[in-house]
């Protein structure tokens, strides 16, 4: 469908072929920062919380804008059915340099920002409320005096049947990770698909388009294949270019497949489409299906990932 | 049945009231070189001071008691024609109008003089003269009735060189748009730059967007009467023209002179023949062009005195091709409409008029994509098969009593994919119809009450039924499909109906000077849902059925009429109040995708709109310069339960001013200059106003519906047309234009560009507007022999 747009517009500047463009002043009015929760717990991981605000569209964003965008000091609890915890703030500044690694691996952003900038997010150690296959975690924020809640369960782990690289057409060396999958059968199911290229990549990548669902695939056998993803706002020579996309002989990529609950991929499905359509002014904007009460956008997801290791040849 | 026979009852019954020394004129009015009848003539007699205009087949009855009068017939363009008629018995006249460029040297300054504007109940009713809109500057050189039609109070574009309309607040899908009484779903060529309407195929354009009388039904906002012309039936006549993105050939003539006559008109855009020259073989583009064709045809036989026959098609197709060899991807989208309407025009009496009508009319719309193995279709359309018998009955001068039925079977298929990976095809789903039932019938009459009030009072009622097969998916809370309902062939699942009433008078204050007011309401039982801000042609047209209502408007007007020196200079100023129920969106964070393997209307939601306004209209008709002015002050919002939190909103054409100018000068014979300038207040638009960062990736909070505005859209056009001299074998004519002469750089829309990294403090966010077209000449040469 997306590249259905793209010919869309393809078309209307085929035929534009006089167009102009030049930049305009919008007034647009300073509203008040929202909430923001982008929160996860996976299976045998701790839950991640990461609570931050909105900002005025036109702002420039420098590092201290950034950072302030963080909310600290807010109660943050889960509760995993039979006890609550509060969990603790960490701050990637607030701790060793040794640790800034395990940190990285949890939160899914690379190692270098981590020690550029002040990075915060909501956890705790206690193995109890780590992530457990089957079990249903209710999420409680207060920020505030204002309460948002959310109850997301990790569902059983699926996985694929194989997986291989196939270069693409005539793309010598370039080409795509083709998976194989039986679908269990059932409606309701619902997945995503990251990947990391060993040496290459600092953490797992999910490429736009990453989740599905079963609506149509119920119970069946198919192969699908998928692209590589980028690290956002990637300006690496094979993230540009007529290589952006492809994975290459000789890489080693780690895919991951998560299970997830179907509210957490009506939340990401609405959130890929609103980054894709960004800037697309014929497309008519996207409402973000968080799974918050409360007014906050954003959501509580529970994964359930299995890995497999693909080299590409 | 009772009601068919009532029909034929009516004119028999009133004969039995009127039956005193009565006699009827009644004939056809002609073009006298071509044959073409002409439609809207004036009819008029002389001693009463009262008339009657030639209906859409050119025929006109005038009842009088037994007396001598003067009968005046005149259309613009063409020589006054007066007779003495003792009239003491029924009479046929059958009347040629001659050309006046022909008969006069000159050019003639006192042409018609009408005082229909003040004298008649038309409420926002308007005429286009083909020839006219010949003469106006036309986009890329391509004439087009559908952005002349923009240029009128009351009826705004939807956006730069778009072809497409809102009538007093209503929607694209709103617009009844007939073509020879076809319904035309889609008059769009290339997403709306050009409309499907070939300029030389079209005789008369007529757009009521108020007052509707009520033989017409089906839409809220308004209707564009099409006509095409029906060939000459005095001489084979050939005619063309070369522009710079299409050429058009038109071929006329008698298959038997007085009696019948054909025209095929066929015109194809060859930006693509031209361009495949360029491309090199070797390109990874390849492959990849765009071109639409029109093909206008249409037959005429004069079966007998009292038996015409028509039978008019139309054909036109979009083709877009894109390959890239490169990436292994390629894509073909065609869509086009094709119609077909077979009419029987008979006289029952000089009295009783009689047009039967049989209507296909099929809009199609396919995507096909495929790159490697992986497969993926989408289709579209919407078919008609249309019956419907009207009549007009004209018991005496004072009267014009219309009446008639009207039946469509819709077939609907909206947004059907099909995709398939190798040997694996995808469950997209049973391929989805709508198969539906629309019927409707109507009496009006058009009367004069007293000297000074006319009226016009009519009631339609109209029925819909959406009928099996059908599947309906039950869904469960978080929207997944637990069971389907399924409907067997022709078993009723829902049906709507309403009395659709309609009035509007005329109350004379004296001949130059009236005030008219009209009543409206309309019922609409098809609806186009949009997904994409601007109109594409995978948008869908459903039916409604147990979920989606029909919608429904009521509309009020009042107006006051005025004409100076001696009808030279025609005024109005028309207020206007729209309510409309049962408007149909789609749902907030609807994805194009959610139409697969699910019903539509699972995905629309519903709510109301209104749209109030004052249409100010000045208008020169003859003389050496011609020309109008129009100025639109309106408010257009819609409320919908589920979108923007339940608040009213503006509709995205809300527009506060709209004004158009649009001038033409008559230099000699050879030279004609044409002006227009445009203005309307900048669309309603909806604008990101926070972001946030997540998955380390921007994401915009968006401000509420339609809260922000373009910048003004306004725009000047010139154009110049030499009209080579005239030989009794061949005429030619070039016409220069130039498009947006000052160059404004109007919105097309407006992007936000995203520049740096969050992480590293240099992200930065801009906003750009993208305008399509700067200053553009463009150049027509056109033939006739």
């Amino acid at each position: 469908m997306k590249q259905f747009y793209f010919v869309v517009l393809t078309l209307i500047f085929f035929i534009v072929f006089i167009s102009c463009e030049r930049e305009i002043n919008i007034n647009i009015p300073d509203t008040e920062g929202r909430l923001i929760v982008e929160s996860y717990i996976e299976d045998g991981k701790p839950p991640i919380v990461i609570l931050s605000k909105s900002i005025g569209y036109f702002k420039y964003t420098d590092q201290s804008t950034f950072e302030s965008m963080f909310i600290r000091g807010a109660i943050v609890s889960i509760n995993n059915g039979t006890s609550k915890e509060n969990l603790i703030e960490i701050c990637s500044r607030s701790i060793p340099d040794s640790l800034l690694p395990v940190l990285a691996s949890f939160i899914g952003v690379d190692v270098n920002t981590l020690a550029a900038v002040n990075f915060c997010v909501y956890t705790t150690l206690n193995t109890q409320f780590w992530g457990q296959e089957g079990k249903s975690y209710k999420l409680s924020i207060n920020y505030l005096g204002d309460i948002y809640e959310a109850v997301t369960t990790i569902k059983p782990k699926v996985s694929l049947d194989s997986l291989w690289f196939e270069v693409f057409a005539d793309r010598d060396s370039l080409g795509f990770i083709w998976a194989n999958f039986s679908e269990p059968a059932g409606l309701g199911n619902a997945y995503r698909w990251y990947a990391m290229r060993l040496g290459k990549d600092a953490n797992f990548i999910a490429p736009f388009g990453s989740v599905f669902d079963d609506k149509f695939i119920d119970g069946r056998n198919f192969r699908f294949a998928y692209n590589r993803g980028s690290a956002p706002n990637s300006t690496a020579p094979d993230d540009t270019g007529s290589v952006a996309g492809f994975f290459k002989k000789g890489d080693t990529v780690v895919v991951k497949f998560c299970s997830i609950d179907y509210p957490t991929f009506e939340f990401l499905r609405s959130y890929e489409a609103e980054v894709s359509n960004n800037g697309n002014p014929f497309a008519s904007p996207t409402t973000i299906k968080s799974n918050i009460s409360g007014g906050a956008i954003g959501y509580w997801g529970g994964y359930n990932a299995t890995f497999d290791t693909v080299i590409c040849k | 049945m009772k009601i068919f026979l009532f029909f034929f009852i009516i004119p028999f019954y009133s004969f039995l009231s009127f039956s005193q020394n009565k006699f009827t004129i009644s004939g056809y009015v002609k073009d006298a070189k071509s044959g073409e009848i002409l439609i809207g003539a004036n009819v008029y007699i002389k001693e009463i001071l009262k008339g009657t205009t030639t209906n859409q087949y050119g025929f006109f009855s005038i009842t009088l008691p037994e007396g001598k009068y003067t009968l005046v017939v005149s259309f613009l363009g063409f020589e006054e024609f007066t007779q003495k008629i003792d009239l003491s018995k029924d009479q046929r006249l059958n009347i040629n109008l001659k050309d006046k460029s022909i008969t006069t040297k000159e050019v003639v300054i006192t042409g018609e003089r009408s005082d229909k504007n003040t004298q008649s109940t038309d409420m926002g009713r308007m005429e286009l003269e083909m020839e006219k809109v010949k003469t106006l500057p036309a986009f890329m050189g391509e004439v087009d009735v559908l952005k002349t039609i923009q240029l009128l109070p009351g009826v705004q574009s939807s956006g730069e060189g778009n072809s497409g309309f809102y009538v007093r607040g209503g929607g694209p899908d709103q617009n009844l748009i007939l073509l020879d009484e076809a319904v035309v779903y889609n008059a769009a060529h290339l997403f709306g730059f050009f409309s499907v309407f070939n300029a030389d195929a079209i005789k008369n354009v007529e757009l009521i967007k108020g007052g509707m009388p009520a033989q017409y039904g089906g839409r809220l906002a308004s209707v564009l009467d099409i006509s095409m012309k029906e060939g000459n039936n005095q001489h084979f006549q050939v005619e063309g023209g070369i522009g710079v993105i299409s050429s058009r050939l038109t071929l006329q003539g008698p298959i038997k002179k007085d009696k019948a006559s054909f025209i095929v008109s066929g015109r194809r855009t060859y930006a693509d023949i031209l361009a495949e020259p360029f491309i090199p073989e070797k390109s990874i583009f390849k492959g990849t062009g765009y071109y639409f064709y029109d093909l206008n045809t249409k037959l005429n036989y004069i079966l007998s005195d009292r038996d015409r026959l028509f039978v008019s098609g139309y054909f036109g197709r979009d083709v877009f091709s894109y390959n890239n060899k490169k990436a292994g991807f390629k894509v073909d989208i065609p869509w086009g409409n094709a119609t077909t309407s077979m009419r029987w025009n008979h006289l029952f009496s000089d009295k009783l008029f009689m047009n039967t009508t049989l209507v296909f009319s099929d809009y199609k719309f396919s995507f096909g994509a495929s790159q490697s193995d992986f497969e993926f279709k989408l289709y579209s359309g919407i078919q008609d098969w249309n019956a419907k018998v009207d009549f007009t009955y004209f018991p005496n001068i004072r009267h014009n009593i219309k009446y008639g039925i009207n039946y469509t079977f819709h077939t609907f298929v909206p947004s059907n994919a099909s995709a398939k990976q190798g040997d694996v095809e995808f469950d997209t789903g049973k391929i989805k119809k709508y198969f539906a039932n629309e019927a409707a019938a109507y009496i009006s009459d058009d009367f004069d009450l007293t000297d000074r009030l006319r009226i016009n009072a009519g009631v339609r009622f109209s029925y819909f039924q959406h009928i099996g097969p059908f599947d309906r998916y039950v869904k469960n809370e978080i929207g997944q499909t637990i069971d389907t309902i399924i409907y067997s062939k022709n078993q009723p699942i829902t049906d709507y109906n309403g009395w659709e009433p309609r009035a509007s008078l005329r109350f004379k204050i004296n001949s130059n000077n009236s005030i008219k007011a009209a009543y409206t309401r309309n019922y609409q039982y098809v609806h186009l849902a949009s997904l994409s801000a601007i109109a594409l042609p995978t948008d869908t047209w459903m039916p409604s059925t147990e979920i989606v209502q029909p919608q429904v408007s009521t509309q009020y007007a009042i107006g006051y009429f005025k004409n100076f020196k001696d009808n030279m200079y025609e005024s109005s100023v028309e207020l206007y109040y729209k309510d409309m129920k049962n408007l149909v969106e789609y749902k907030e964070g609807a994805l194009p995708e959610d139409n697969i393997k699910e019903n539509l209307d699972h995905l629309l939601t519903f709510g109301s709109g209104e749209s109030y306004g004052a249409e100010f209209f000045f208008k020169k008709a003859q003389g050496k310069f011609t020309g109008w002015i129009g100025y639109t002050l309106s408010w257009t919002n819609r409320t919908f339960l589920e979108i923007n939190n339940g608040e009213t909103f503006p509709a995205r054409y809300d527009r506060r001013h709209d004004a158009s100018v649009v001038l033409t000068y008559n230099m000699s014979d050879k030279w004609t200059v044409s002006a227009v300038f445009v203005y309307g207040t900048g669309n309603a638009i909806t604008l990101p106003i926070e972001r946030y960062f997540f998955e380390g990736r921007v994401v915009n909070i968006y401000s509420k519906r339609n809260e922000f505005r373009m910048p003004a859209y306004h725009r000047a056009d010139i154009s110049v047309t030499w009209n080579h001299k005239k030989t009794e074998k061949f005429e030619s004519s070039f016409n220069f234009s130039i498009y947006n002469v000052y160059n404004r750089y109007n919105p097309y829309f407006i992007y936000f560009a995203n520049e740096g990294d969050v992480t590293k403090g240099t992200f930065k966010v801009s906003a750009k507007q993208v305008s399509l077209f700067p200053i553009l000449p463009s150049a027509n040469w056109n033939f006739k022999f």
